[in-house]
Formats: C-alpha cells, structure tokens, sequence
C-alpha cells in the first residue's frame, strides 16, 4: 500500500534529511547536533523510504549490508584512539590539527570518533527497522 | 600404554625438529654454567625491563645463589629428560605437541625460579600449572589422563589463585613486588594483622604445588601422563615449586610463627601418610610418585626449622632426590615402554637383559636409600645434623624423618630392585634394552647422583652454599654440630630395618588406588555441577521480565540503603518550580498515566511520546537542546518500530493476574521515586562540587568544542561512549539475531 503524497514528499525530504545530518554531525562540536543526533536523522529518512516504497527499496538505496554499516562505525570509533598512542598519550586522547580548515574549522580525532558514532546509529536503526519491516511483510 | 598409540615414521626434517628440545635444553645448561662463577663470585646478576610501570610491576630477573642452583637442575634435567623422550615417545604421532608443552613448561619452570617479582613469578607459577595440565592430559583419548590433568590443574590453578592473593597482601605490607627488595616483613605482618593470611595464602600455594597433604592426591593421579613427564614435571622440577617458594620466601616470613607452624605439621602429616601410603601401591610409577610426595614433605618438614643448617639440608636432599627420583621415573617408564607392564608383583628378574637400566636403578635407589658416598648419604647426614638443631622440636622432627626414611627404604626396594631380580624374567622381550635413549639419560641421572655425593665437600659446595645463604636463616641457630654417634646410628639403623622391613613383605600389597581423599574430591566436583545446575534452574527462568524485574528491584534497594540516594540527600536544597516545568511535567505525567490505562495499543504508543515530548521540553527549557533533539528522534523511531511490530503483537488485554500487576505497580514506582530522587538530590547537592564546572572550563581549552554535551561524548568521556556504542552494536545484532532465528519455526506453521 503506498500513498502517492508519501512517495513524492519523500523524494524531496530524503536528501535534505540527509545533508541536515550530516550539518548536524559536522557542526556537533561547537553547536547541538553531532554523531548521534545526525545518524538519528539519517536514519529517520530511510525509515520514511522505506514506509514508502517499502523495504526492498531502501535497502537498494543504502547498499551497503547494514550490519557492515554498524560494524565499520565501531571499527572508526575504535580506530580514532590509536594515533594518539603513537605520540605516547592514552588511548582516545583527542589529536588536533594546527591549523584550521576553510569551512569545518579545526580537524582532529574526535570527529573520527563522532563519524563512528554516526555510521554505528545509522547502522543499528536500519538493521532494527529492516529485519521488522521485512518481518511484516513476509507475515502479509 | 605407551605401546597403544599408532606409530609413524619421520622424515629426515622431522626427527632433526624432534632435537631441538634438546639443543635448547643443552644450550641452557651450558648458558647457566657460563655465568655460575660471576653468580658464586660476585654474588646475583640482575636483568629487568619495564613492565607495568604504573603498578610498579617490573620483569626482574635475578639469578642468585638458589636461582642458579635451579636455573641449573631445570635445564641439565630437562637435557636428559629431552633425550629420553625420544626413545620413549619418538614415535607417537603427537610428538610436536608433546614438544611444545615440554619447552613450553621448561621456561616457564625458569622463569618461576629466576623472577625477581612476585607478579612475574605469579605468571610463570600458573603458566607452569597449564603446561603440565597438557603433559598430563597428553593422551587425552583416555577418560583417566583427562581426569588426572583437570584435577591436577584445579588443584595447582586454585592454589595459584590462593597464591596470587597472598603476594598481593604481602607486596602491599611490604611496599615493593620486588623479591630482593623486599626485606623481611614478619614484622610489618604481624603488626598490620595479616600475618595469618599471609601465611596461608602462599602457604596453599606451595602445598598445591607441591602436592602436602591435603592436596596430596593430583600427585600420584599424574602418573596417567608419560613417563618422561613424571620423571620432569611430577619429580624434579614443577613439584619443587612449592618447595622453591618456601626457600624463597623464608628470608621474608621466616621469623613467623604461624609460617613455621604450618609448614611442620603439613610436612610431618605428608612424610609421614604417603611414605606409609607409598607401601599400599604396586604400580612402579604410582609408588615412586606417593615417595615423591612423601619426600616433599621432608623438604617442608626441614625448611620449617628455619635455621642455616636446615636450609643447606633442603638443598642438599632436593638436589640428590631430584637426580635419583627422576633416574627411578625414567626406569619405571622404560620397563614399562619394553614390557608395558608396571605392576612391582609381577615383573622380575630383569637385570639380565636390561644390564644399563638395572645399574641405574640399583645406583639411584642407593642414593635413595642414603649409602655413602651418593648424593642422597651426605644429604642424609645434612638432614640429621638440621633436625637436632630444631629446638624444642627436636624429638618430634627427628622422629617423623626416621620413620619416613625407614618406609621409604621399602620403596627403593620395590620400585628398584625387585624389578630386576629374584626369579627369572618374568616378560619375554623381542628386543631388550636397546633403545640408548631410554637407558642413556637415567644412568647419567644416577651417576650424576653418586659424582655429586663425592664432590659434596669439593666443587659441589659452593653451589650449595650460596643457594643456603639465598634462603638464609632467620632464626640463625646454634652450631651445626659434628655429627655425634647417635645421629649416624639412625642414619643406619634406618637403613638396616628399612631393608628388613622390605625382605619381609616382600610382593605383599593391598591395593588401595581410591585413596579418601580422591573420593572427596570426586564428591566436591559432582557437588559443584549440581549446585552449579540449580542456580542456573533457579535464576536463569528464560523470561526478560522477571530479568529486568530483578534488576530493577536490586537497582532501588541498593540506591535506597547503599550509598546512593542518602548519601547525596544532605544539603539538597528545595526551589519553587517554574511555570514552565510545571507545564512539561503535566505533559510527561498526563501521557504515562495515559499510556498505563489506555484500551487500544495505538494510543497508548502515541501516549508514550507524549511523555518524551515532555522530557524535551524540559530539556530545551535548560539548555540542552541537544538532548532534547535526540530525544524527539528517538521518540519518533521507537513509534516507527512501534507501528512495524504492531501486527505481531497479541490483541491488547489483561496478561497477568491481580497481584503481578500490583507488585509491578509497586517496583515501577518506587523505581521511578529512587531515580527521581537520586537526580534531584544530584542536581541541587551543594555539599559537592558539580562535575560540570570542570567541563565548562575545559571544553574550549582542552577540546577545541564550544558544545560541551558533545565534547564530553566524543573527548573526555570517549571511553565510556566507545563501550555504549559497542552495547548498541551487539543489541541491534541481538535484534537481528532474534528476529531472523525466529523465522524458520514460523515458517512451518
């Protein structure tokens, strides 16, 4: 059952969805938002594709195996700590660059960390969402 | 049983591996020897790096006087042992497995004795206990070999554990892990209170290991692994850990009473039971084994007195008994591996054509029986001179040696001589005695025995005497008297009734395998598993609400009583509520009781949100808007999950009884009273000073991030975040898991 206003709202909402996450997530150090809030967001647009075109569709339009998707957001978070062992600090001590770049500011781990974070929710929600939707529609 | 396994033949390039044990055994003896005059002359070489530096923890090693003494018996016997299990396992199919735990087992033997921190020393005792679980268990297509190494690794392992707990206590009394640094603490002990702890801690640590009573029983039950492991681990070397530990620690605990104490009566108890018990055995190994415990008990026994005497006379007696014990070992398991019979009743008359084997035995037992001029005579004259400067003891440590002597002359009898003479051969061998590799290695143990007792007074005795001044004395005692008549008198007196006692009982046994205390300890395993199996019947229902339940409920009266809610309560202070609280409260409250009395499912999810709406705008009314954001989207996700699993749900009604209800009731509230409060007393506390100072100040500082809630995420907090996101990670598997593990039993219906 798909509802035309739906399906065409969607098309439009998606990618704004989208990129607000991504603002929120880049911007989650100096203002509201970040890894968390953002692939929250990101992951309420698949869910409204997915209502509307149904599940086999968002999974298209993800490709990636969701479950890659929460794993590889671990293995950034995890993977941002180490360079600061090189420099013989603790695991996860936050690394900056020196100078600023145009635009995003000054760059550094913690942002890695906060992509992980972002892929890991983003990963999580949708593997939840598919596995009960496609639930649903194997019982229908 | 040796002659049950397949056997295969080797590659030039295989049977060239099969010597490396060997070569690297050789190559250790040879490195000890090079540095043993540095060691004699200059006194101990250290060699340490850094280890856990915060904790204080180094490996340090440090070869002194006793450390070289068995730097030196682990490696020259691990060189004759590595020959001998060539002839006897060279062609078992496993042979690379045995190898590994074999030299796996020798540097962890070395590194026990030459740690210089109690830590390492700790890692290497367990590594030690794991090893010989797999020398034991090493054919473990035999229910009895699995048995024997799982006790012998629950009975070590525990005492590891009991071990590990002592030199914490005592590294902490003393200020320092480190061996040498660490002084004697008796004193400190006895004023801190802990002293009976102490003691019997690393007192259970050495008595599993060494197997005294009451952990005698794993010793004799390892005999189910090859004789190369008896003769190495089960004789020489991982037995005397314990014996080890006690030298060491003597100079640190040695003026304890408790120390003292504990070590004489474990000691007299096991010379005493297993020298008699060792008469009730005719298997040749299980009767070398319970002598082995029973000369374990002597060294306790002697380290007891704690004098300088005495500690010369522990070394002296383990050194001969390590080369004439593991000699006798390797005898009984080429008997075995020629014959593949153990039993002393019927095997006989083989000195014919076993002439190297029945040389060893006979020179080895005779070492074990105490003539002169073997190793084992001039420890013996050593453990009488210690024994009658025992103090008010001397009677009784005198006696227990006596006896124990005597009986264990009956033993050299039995596992030595009887063997191979008396009536003709009593097996037909197609090949005899001419493996080298199984005759070579315990001649040279036992001729290493007879050279070692006549160079005792010439360059023996340095090393003797510098591992005596490393287990010092504490109670530094009278003179080590001349050997008076009366002492020689029991030496051979013992010798002579020892020797009648044996003509006299000749072949007679009553065979006594299941010992008391194996059957205890087959009861306490069976009890275990039953115990372990209702605990698990009785908490583990199967139910995810009588799980949360549970927690909950632990949840409230730990807040409630522990140090939670009263411990903040002092100070809160009360404010006047602003309009606008009050309104986002009414929301959050008018949604839950909502959602609780609803009739439809639908309205009572929607009712739900309601209730997140309400915390958002608390939220955003206190400036955490981004919490408030996150809250509103999950509060829209969990609707969307909400409506996918809506139709799988069963129609809304009354699921549990009158009383279920009310008692959820009653744990809903007060869990939802016990979290209020403990926040709104965290909130207002002005007895402490809030964490969130320190954030504020740091955050653009320290992090570059004006949003503190996200640099505490993401920055100082980010350990904490790694875990909860590994949490979610495995829960949304878990989600997966559940659902798709679900499908195929549907799919049937």
């Amino acid at each position: 059952v798909t509802s035309l206003i739906l399906t065409t709202a969607t098309r439009l909402l998606l990618p704004i969805l989208l990129m607000f996450s991504l603002f929120l997530l880049l911007r989650g150090h100096n203002e509201p938002g970040g890894g968390f809030t953002g692939g929250l967001v990101a992951a309420s647009g698949f869910a409204l594709y997915a209502l509307a075109r149904g599940v086999g569709a968002a999974r298209r339009l993800v490709r990636a195996d969701t479950r890659i998707i929460t794993v590889a957001g671990l293995a950034t978070a995890l993977t941002s700590g180490i360079p600061a062992l090189f420099t013989g600090r603790p695991f996860l001590t936050g690394l900056w660059s020196p100078a600023g770049f145009p635009g995003a500011g000054k760059v550094g781990t913690p942002l890695m960390f906060d992509v992980g974070v972002y892929l890991l929710v983003i990963g999580i929600t949708l593997t939840i969402l598919f596995t009960l939707a496609e639930e649903q529609q194997w019982k229908s | 049983m040796a002659a049950g396994h397949a056997h295969v033949e080797r590659g030039p390039l295989a049977r060239a591996a099969s010597l490396l044990p060997a070569i690297l055994a050789a190559l250790l003896t040879a490195w000890f020897a090079s540095i043993a005059p540095t060691v004699l002359r200059d006194g101990p070489v250290d060699f340490s790096w850094q280890w856990v530096a915060p904790l204080g923890i180094e490996a340090g090693f440090r070869i002194d006087g006793l450390g070289l003494l068995f730097g030196l018996l682990v490696s020259g016997i691990g060189l004759a042992v590595a020959i001998y299990t060539l002839g006897y396992l060279g062609s078992h199919p496993d042979l690379g497995r045995f190898h590994v735990a074999f030299v796996m087992f020798m540097l962890s033997m070395l590194g026990v004795v030459l740690a210089d921190d109690v830590i390492l020393l700790f890692v290497f005792w367990e590594l030690t206990s794991f090893s010989s679980f797999l020398l034991i268990g090493f054919e473990h297509d035999r229910p009895a070999a699995r048995r024997a190494a799982l006790q012998a690794l629950l009975v070590t392992g525990g005492g590891g554990l009991a071990l590990f707990a002592g030199l914490l206590l005592l590294g902490n009394v003393a200020g320092t892990y480190s061996i040498s640094e660490m002084g004697n603490v008796a004193g400190a002990l006895a004023a801190s209170g802990l002293a009976l702890p102490v003691v019997l801690l690393v007192g259970a640590g050495a008595m599993t290991k060494s197997a005294l009573v009451p952990f005698h029983f794993w010793l004799p039950n390892a005999m189910e692994a090859p004789a190369p492991v008896s003769s190495y681990l089960h004789s020489a070397t991982m037995v005397k850990a314990g014996i080890y530990l006690i030298a060491r620690m003597n100079p640190h605990l040695g003026g304890l009473a408790e120390w003292s104490v504990l070590l004489m009566i474990a000691g007299s108890a096991t010379a005493l039971f297993a020298a008699a018990g060792a008469l009730r055995q005719t298997d040749l190994k299980r009767i070398l084994a319970w002598s082995t415990v029973s000369s374990l008990g002597l060294m306790a026994l002697l380290l007891s007195i704690g004098t300088e005497a005495s500690g010369r006379a522990a070394i002296l007696f383990l050194v001969a008994h390590a080369f004439y014990k593991a000699a006798l070992f390797q005898v009984a398991g080429a008997i075995d591996h020629e014959l593949g019979a153990r039993d002393y009743r019927t095997v006989s008359g083989l000195a014919r054509p076993m002439p190297i084997l029945a040389a060893a035995a006979v020179v080895a037992a005779a070492s074990l029986i105490g003539l002169p001029p073997l190793a084992g005579a001039v420890a013996k004259d050593a453990v009488y001179a210690a024994t009658f400067g025992a103090g008010s003891f001397v009677m009784v440590i005198t006696g227990v040696v006596v006896v124990t002597s005597t009986l264990l002359v009956v033993v050299a009898f039995r596992a030595a001589f009887l063997p191979f003479f008396g009536r003709s051969p009593s097996h037909q061998l197609e090949h005899p005695g001419t493996v080298w590799a199984l005759n070579a290695p315990p001649l040279a143990l036992a001729l290493s025995g007879a050279l070692a007792g006549i160079f005792a007074t010439g360059w023996i005795d340095p090393f003797i005497s510098a591992a005596a001044t490393s287990i010092g004395g504490a109670i530094s005692s009278a003179d080590p008297s001349p050997l008076p008549a009366g002492k020689a008198w029991l030496g051979y007196g013992s010798i002579v009734i020892g020797s009648a006692l044996a003509l006299l009982l000749g072949r007679k046994t009553r065979d006594a395998r299941d010992a008391a205390a194996d059957r205890f300890w087959d009861a306490g395993i069976a009890g275990t598993l039953r115990s372990a199996t209702w605990l698990t019947d009785t908490i583990q229902s199967g139910y995810l609400r009588l799980y949360l339940s549970i927690i909950i409920a632990f949840t409230v009266v730990l807040l409630a009583i522990g140090a939670g809610v009263p411990a903040i309560a002092e100070g809160a202070r009360w404010s006047r509520p602003l309009l606008a609280d009050v309104s986002a409260l009414g929301l959050a409250v008018g949604g839950a009781l909502l959602a609780l009395f609803a009739r439809s499912r639908l309205v009572a999810v929607i009712a739900l949100s309601a209730v997140g709406v309400g915390a958002s705008l608390f939220y955003m009314l206190h400036g955490a808007p981004d919490v408030a954001m996150t809250q509103i989207l999950v509060d829209i996700l969990t609707v969307i999950f909400f409506m996918l699993a809506f139709q799988r749900l069963p129609q809304l009604g009354e699921f549990s009884g009158r009383f279920a209800r009310y008692r959820d009731a009653v744990l809903a509230t007060s869990f939802g009273l016990i979290i209020g409060l403990l926040t709104y007393f965290g909130m207002t506390s002005t007895t402490r000073s809030p964490i969130s100072t320190f954030f504020a100040e740091n955050s653009v500082a320290e992090a570059h991030g004006r949003n503190i809630v996200n640099v505490i995420l993401v920055d100082f907090r980010a350990l904490d975040t790694l875990g909860e996101i590994s949490v979610l990670g495995a829960a949304g598997l878990g989600v997966y898991a559940l659902l798709k593990l679900r499908r195929p039993s549907k799919e049937r219906t």
